[in-house]
């Protein structure tokens, strides 16, 4: 009964509820969109940095960032001479040490992400150094041994599954496959294709369930990504692994001493600063996180507030008539509920499009249940706490007062 | 049954003190049918809150049930409320968003009776009250008669010791007030103790017992303890 009563006083105000609910739908949409790009972000770099562990990354002093680190190294530029002279040392692993060449292709879907598509120059059966072992999900994940030398052309590019997704439209052939959003197209390995003009073939995809720098890629052999690039005497970075692992801080000192020009960046530097990036970054996030929280928390309060004021009347006569402190303040809090999860499952579908929308084939990998569990509880939570303050206003209301109400 | 001793209310408006009520003293029996009859702004309904629990008094003190209510908290009061006392008011006060049958059942939910029963009790009320064909309707679609009369449902709910009306018949045409003054007259008739505020000398003298309000002292004028 106190629940028709509930019910009876939001559909009354039709227009009011939608609104509410809508705004509280906006605000649990946005909690939901931001905590997942967040965990999004900072789990990939995870996996990026994993993948890095026990690597060092040669490149200019003069690359971006606040720490003279960037990662990937894009605006970097080496002499690749120099780059020769560090791989030949006796104290690197030549066969996962690399030198690598980067450039934008597409741009980056959201900050902090790496480009939807970036070439990536490796030198051919050092694939490794760069793709840490990461498999081919169709063709091979392996450059030709032959494809480096001058005349083979078209050259070989294996691709993360974002770049065969964007260079799928000048790809002679494509195909389909699953996707958590459904059927995607992407460039076929065997399918010819043009990178800045010059021809190339897709020889493989590399499986998407790595990480964001993985899937966005375009790896091809060195030369190739040289010669497109125009680094005719150049390199942007290399990758680097010691022989044996507990030599990587003796090597980096070794390296930093006789190569003064180039700047060696240790895996746990790399980390660091990607941390330090990333912290500014989520900074960001959290206000607009707790932006929604705040918002949802005062749209209840004031919107239960006008309902108490408005309802006077019949909160009055409900105490007259001897209903208890706990029913009142039971009734103020039910309603807010339920605009509450009127708001939730609005904003929840909402958040899955914004995320899908946002973030394409990665979305359903990162769409968390839990966190849309946790963003609904907070904000629910947030809610009710929110309608404390006009459950104990409707609790005053003095039914005397309410009585003379017409 | 109830009984008020000697009480007093003043309202403190701008910096002086208005009496409301003067020392009033009013017994009620079980199946008494009172009535107060006074002008506007007498102290009728003051006297009415006081008895009902709903306001407090300056001094004196009301008894229910021969229990001092004095020093009874908010929450006791509202029990006291439900289950005790039933209010009818002028303007009916029923709830717009529930049936009929849901406005006489919230009384009945509130004082922890099972749905089942409650249900049934609700129904055979406002049968007793003539409204067995409008169960399912909300107050909006009936007449202020009809109101009235689930507002007695309603107050009835909990068999309250005593019926407490404030102008019953105020917002009503002279022949539905009739109507509704009849209804309250059968109620007393059947054991209802019944204390209706009234400024119609006429219909107060239906009751067994009159009392006058005038500055907020109260002088029977009819009738008195059986």
């Amino acid at each position: 009964m106190l629940l028709s009563v509930v019910t009876g006083n939001l559909l009354s105000k039709k227009l009011r509820t939608l609104l509410t609910v809508a705004g509280f739908g906006v605000c649990v949409n946005l909690h939901i969109v931001v905590t997942t790009v967040m965990r999004f972000i900072s789990e990939d770099l995870d996996m990026q940095m994993q993948r890095f562990t026990g690597r060092l990354v040669i490149q200019s002093r003069s690359a971006a960032g606040t720490t003279g680190i960037e990662w990937p190294p894009i605006s970097s530029s080496i002499p690749f001479e120099a780059v020769e002279r560090v791989l030949v040392s006796d104290r690197v692993q030549r066969s996962k040490s690399t030198a690598v060449s980067f450039a934008v292709l597409a741009p980056p879907p959201f900050a902090t992400a790496p480009p939807e598509a970036l070439v990536v120059g490796l030198e051919i059966g050092r694939e490794d150094a760069f793709l840490a072992g990461a498999p081919a999900m169709l063709g091979t994940n392996r450059l030709p041994a032959d494809s480096g030398a001058a005349g083979h052309e078209p050259a070989p590019v294996i691709l993360g599954v974002l770049a065969a997704r964007y260079l799928a439209a000048q790809a002679s052939a494509t195909t389909e496959v699953e996707s958590p959003i459904g059927p995607i197209a992407l460039a076929a390995p065997g399918s010819d294709l043009e990178i800045r003009g010059a021809p190339f073939r897709v020889i493989g995809i590399i499986e998407p369930q790595t990480n964001q720098l993985l899937r966005s890629c375009v790896v091809m052999p060195l030369e190739s990504a040289r010669a497109l690039l125009g680094q005719t005497e150049t390199v942007s970075a290399a990758i680097v692994t010691p022989r044996r692992t507990k030599d990587i801080a003796e090597l980096e000192a070794a390296l930093e001493a006789s190569h003064p020009a180039l700047m060696v960046v240790s895996d746990k530097q790399l980390t660091a600063s990607a941390r330090q990036l990333l912290d500014r970054t989520q900074q960001f996030f959290r206000v607009v996180r707790w932006t929604a929280v705040v918002v949802a928390a005062l749209l209840i309060t004031v919107v239960m507030f006008v309902a108490v004021l408005e309802r006077t009347k019949e909160l009055g006569t409900l105490r007259a008539i001897g209903a208890p402190g706990s029913a009142i303040t039971g009734m103020i809090l039910a309603e807010a509920l339920l605009v509450a999860l009127a708001g939730s499952a609005l904003g929840v579908p909402i958040s899955r499009l914004v995320i899908m929308k946002a973030l394409g084939p990665d979305a359903a990998a990162i769409r968390s249940r839990r966190i849309e569990a946790q963003s609904v509880g907070l904000l629910t939570a947030l809610g009710l706490l929110a309608a404390i303050l006009p459950a104990v206003r409707a609790l005053r209301v003095d039914p005397i007062v309410a009585l003379r109400y017409e | 049954m109830l009984a008020a001793r000697g009480l007093s209310r003043s309202f403190r408006v701008g910096a002086s003190d208005v009496q409301a009520l003067r020392a009033v003293n009013l017994e009620v029996q079980a199946g008494d049918f009172v009535a107060v009859v006074g002008p506007s702004g007498s102290g009728k309904s003051t006297l009415l809150h006081l008895l009902g629990l709903i306001d407090s008094p300056s001094r004196g003190e009301v008894r229910l049930q021969g229990e001092p209510t004095g020093r009874l908290g908010a929450e006791a009061r509202a029990k006291r409320r439900l289950t005790t006392v039933g209010f009818i008011f002028q303007t009916f006060n029923l709830l717009h968003s529930l049936t009929t049958r849901e406005n006489v059942e919230i009384v009945l939910q509130l004082a922890g009776v099972p749905k089942g029963e409650r249900r049934k009790r609700a129904e055979v009320l406002l049968r007793t009250v003539g409204l067995g064909e409008r169960l399912q309707h909300r107050p909006a679609s009936l007449s202020g008669g009809e109101r009235q009369r689930v507002a007695i449902a309603r107050a009835l709910a909990n068999q309250p010791a005593v019926l407490l009306a404030d102008e019953p018949t105020g917002n009503l045409d002279s022949k539905t007030g009739e109507e509704v003054v009849a209804l309250l007259e059968e109620l007393n008739a059947g054991g209802q103790a019944v204390v209706m505020v009234t400024h119609n000398a006429a219909l107060a003298r239906r009751a067994k017992r009159v009392f006058a309000m005038h500055d907020g002292e109260l002088r029977e004028v009819t009738g008195g303890p059986a």
